[in-house]
C-alpha cells in the first residue's frame, strides 16, 4: 500500500502541479496584500490619524451625540447604536485595535474570503485528472494489470489527494503569513477574536459570544477550510472517475462552484437549495457570525451536508472504478 | 531526488492532515460545548457584532444618490424635467463605470417644516441610510412664500421666518447625519429671482444674509457642503430663469448641476 501511495506521489511531483499551485497562491497573495495595504492607507487618510484610539473615541462620541439627540424614532435602531458603543468601548478598555493590522489578521481575512472559491479551485487542479488522466494516457491498463486489488489502487490515489489537500492548505497559510508579514509585520497572534454570534430570525443573538486568541481561531478556521477543500476535492475526484475527459470533469466542477457563489447571494427564498453542497462551502462564516445564505442553515447543518456529499462521492467513485470494464 | 520529495510530501502531508483535524475538532468543541464554558461570561454581555464590521460596511456596489427638498430638486421649470439632480446624475454616470442610482424625494412647494416631516417617513429614512450622496435644497418657499414676503417688506417678520428656518434646518441636518454619517450632503443655496422689483437692494441683502446663515449652519456638520447659486443667477436672470420667472430654466439647472458635479470626488472615477 505504501509503495502504491509513493508511486502516486511520484506521478504528482513529475506533473509539477504543486509548484503551479504554490505559484498561483504566491501571486494572488502579493496582489491582495498590496490591495489591503492601499485600503489601510486610505482609512488612515480618511480619519486623518493613524491612531485607532482617537478614531474610536471620536466614533463613540459621535454615536453618543446621536443617541442624546432624542431624534431616533425606532427602538431597534437605538439598541443597535447602544450595542455599537458598548463594543467600541470594549475595544478601548481592553486595548484591542478592531482593525488590528498584522499578518495573522490578513491570513484570517484572506482565508475567510477564499474558502468558498479559491481554495476549492486550486485543489481541483490536482483532483480533476487524478484518475481520468490514467484513462486518457492509457496508463490505467498498466496500473490494473498489477497484482493489486482495484480498490487499493483507487484508495492510494485518494490518500494522495488527502495528503495534497493538507499540504496545499498549509502552503496557503504559510505563504499568506510570510508575504503579508513583509508589509503588515508578523505580530498579532494573540489578538482576541470574537466568535459565537448567531442570528435568530434576523436578530443578533450574543449570549454565546466568546473571546479567542487569534492563533486558536486560525487553527479552527483552517480546520474548516481543510474540510471544505477536501470535500470539493473528493467531488472532483469522483468526476475524474466518472468522466474520462479531464476537461469535462473540470468544467462541471467549475460551474458547480461558480453557481454556488451566485446561488448563495440569491437563494434566500428557495429553501431546498440549502441541500446543494455549493451553498454550504463557507463554513468559516458561521464562526464569525455572518448571516447564512438561507435561513435555518447552521455550522452543523452545512458540515453534515458536505460530509454526506463527500461520502456519497467516495462510494460512487469506488463502486464505479471497481466495476468498470477497462479495455 | 524525487524519492526524497515523495517522502517530504508524504510526511508533511500527514502531519498537516492531523493538524487540520485538530482544528476541526476544536471548532466542534467550541460550537457545542460553549454553553458549558462559563469563563467568558462577563465578556459575553459586553460584546456584539463582528470585528470585520468597520471595514465591511462600505462594501456595497455602486453609488446611491438621495435628493431631498423643494421644487428646485424636483426640477420644476425645466422642460426636460431633469432639474439639476438629473443633470448631475448624467454627469456622474459618464464619470464612473459603476452603477449610479437615484431616489428623489423632493416635493414642490415644500418648506423646511415640511421637510422635517418628510425625513420621518420610513422609505425616506431607508434611502438616506443607503445613500452615498445627498442633494438638498430647502428654504426658498419659507422665505418667498409665493413672492409675498419680499413685496411687502417686513424685516421683523423675515427675521422670524429665518430663525424658524434655521431651527428646522438644524433638525434636518442632524436627522440626516444620524441616519447616515458618511454620505456627503450638497446643499444648494438660494438665488435672487426678483432683482427687477423695487427695493432690490434690501431684498438682495436679505437673501445674502439668509444664505450666509444657512452656510454657517451647514458648516457645523462633517461632509456637508454649501453650494452657492446666487452669483450664477445674479446677472443672468433672463437666460437662467424659466417662464414663471421663479424657477431655473434648463440652462439654470445645468449651471447648478455643473457646480455640484465639480465638487463631487469619489474613488470610482474612471480616470483615476
Amino acid at each position: 500500500m505504501i509503495s502504491l501511495i509513493q508511486n502516486e506521489l511520484l506521478k504528482l511531483i513529475s506533473k509539477k502541479k504543486l509548484i503551479v499551485i504554490t505559484l498561483i497562491i504566491a501571486t494572488l497573495i502579493s496582489l491582495f496584500t498590496y490591495a489591503q495595504f492601499k485600503e489601510a492607507e486610505r482609512m488612515a487618510d480618511r480619519y486623518n490619524t493613524t491612531d485607532w484610539r482617537t478614531t474610536l473615541e471620536l466614533q463613540i462620541a459621535d454615536t453618543r451625540n446621536r443617541l442624546d439627540g432624542n431624534r431616533i424614532t425606532s427602538e431597534e435602531w437605538r439598541q443597535q447604536l447602544e450595542i455599537r458603543i458598548q463594543q467600541q468601548q470594549y475595544y478601548l478598555d481592553h486595548d484591542i485595535n478592531p482593525l488590528e493590522p498584522g499578518a495573522p489578521t490578513f491570513v484570517r481575512r484572506f482565508l475567510e474570503s477564499s474558502v468558498s472559491l479559491l481554495l476549492p479551485l486550486l485543489i481541483m487542479i490536482i483532483a480533476a485528472d487524478l484518475v481520468s488522466s490514467e484513462f486518457s494516457l492509457g496508463t490505467v491498463k498498466l496500473l490494473l494489470t498489477r497484482p493489486v486489488k482495484r480498490w487499493k489502487v483507487l484508495l492510494s490515489k485518494y490518500i494522495t489527494l488527502v495528503l495534497t489537500v493538507s499540504l496545499t492548505v498549509f502552503i496557503f497559510g504559510v505563504l499568506s503569513y510570510l508575504i503579508s508579514g513583509l508589509v503588515f509585520g508578523y505580530q498579532g497572534w494573540s489578538a482576541p477574536i470574537l466568535l459565537g454570534f448567531q442570528t435568530d430570525g434576523g436578530v443578533l443573538n450574543v449570549t454565546n459570544v466568546t473571546l479567542l486568541p487569534q492563533w486558536q481561531y486560525l487553527l479552527m478556521a483552517f480546520g474548516l477550510a481543510w474540510f471544505v477543500t477536501l470535500v470539493v476535492g473528493t467531488l472532483s475526484f469522483m468526476l475524474s472517475v466518472l468522466v474520462k475527459s479531464t476537461a469535462a470533469g473540470m468544467g462541471i466542477m467549475l460551474s458547480c462552484l461558480i453557481s454556488g457563489t451566485i446561488l448563495s447571494s440569491m437563494v434566500s427564498s428557495w429553501e431546498s437549495a440549502k441541500y446543494f453542497f455549493m451553498v454550504n462551502l463557507n463554513l468559516i462564516h458561521y464562526l464569525s457570525g455572518s448571516a447564512p445564505p438561507i435561513e435555518g442553515m447552521s455550522l452543523l447543518f452545512s458540515f453534515t451536508i458536505l460530509l454526506l456529499w463527500g461520502i456519497a462521492a467516495l462510494v460512487i467513485s469506488f463502486t464505479t472504478f471497481v466495476r468498470r470494464d477497462v479495455f | 531526488m524525487k524519492i526524497r520529495w515523495v517522502q517530504i510530501i508524504g510526511i508533511f502531508g500527514s502531519i498537516f492532515c492531523v493538524l487540520w483535524l485538530v482544528g476541526l475538532g476544536m471548532t466542534f468543541k467550541h460550537y457545542f460545548y460553549k454553553g458549558a464554558t462559563e469563563v467568558n461570561q462577563s465578556v459575553k454581555t459586553e460584546i456584539i457584532e463582528t470585528l470585520e464590521e468597520p471595514i465591511n460596511e462600505t462594501k456595497k456596489s455602486g453609488y446611491h444618490i438621495v435628493a431631498l427638498g423643494d421644487s428646485l430638486t424636483v426640477g420644476a421649470g425645466d422642460p426636460n424635467g431633469k432639474g439639476y439632480v438629473g443633470n448631475v446624475l448624467e454627469q456622474l454616470k459618464d464619470r464612473t463605470t459603476e452603477e449610479v442610482s437615484l431616489q428623489n424625494f423632493a416635493i414642490n412647494g415644500l418648506t423646511s417644516e415640511g421637510l422635517v416631516k418628510v425625513i420621518e417617513e420610513r422609505d425616506v429614512q431607508q434611502g438616506i441610510k443607503d445613500a452615498d450622496l445627498i442633494f438638498l435644497t430647502i428654504g426658498g418657499n419659507d422665505l418667498f412664500q409665493g413672492g409675498q414676503t419680499l413685496v411687502e417688506l417686513n424685516l421683523e417678520e423675515i427675521a422670524q421666518i429665518e430663525q424658524h428656518f434655521l431651527e428646522n434646518l438644524s433638525q434636518i441636518m442632524s436627522d440626516i447625519r444620524q441616519l447616515n454619517g458618511n454620505a456627503t450632503i450638497y446643499f444648494s443655496g438660494l438665488y435672487h429671482p426678483f432683482t427687477h422689483l423695487p427695493n432690490a437692494e434690501i431684498t438682495t441683502k436679505i437673501i445674502l444674509d439668509w444664505n450666509h446663515h444657512t452656510a454657517l449652519e451647514i458648516a457645523r456638520y462633517k461632509q456637508a457642503v454649501f453650494v452657492p447659486t446666487f452669483d450664477m443667477f445674479q446677472n443672468n436672470l433672463t437666460t437662467h430663469l424659466s417662464h414663471d420667472r421663479f424657477h431655473p430654466s434648463t440652462e439654470g439647472y445645468q449651471q447648478m448641476a455643473n457646480r455640484i458635479a465639480a465638487l463631487i470626488t469619489w474613488d470610482g472615477e474612471k480616470n483615476e
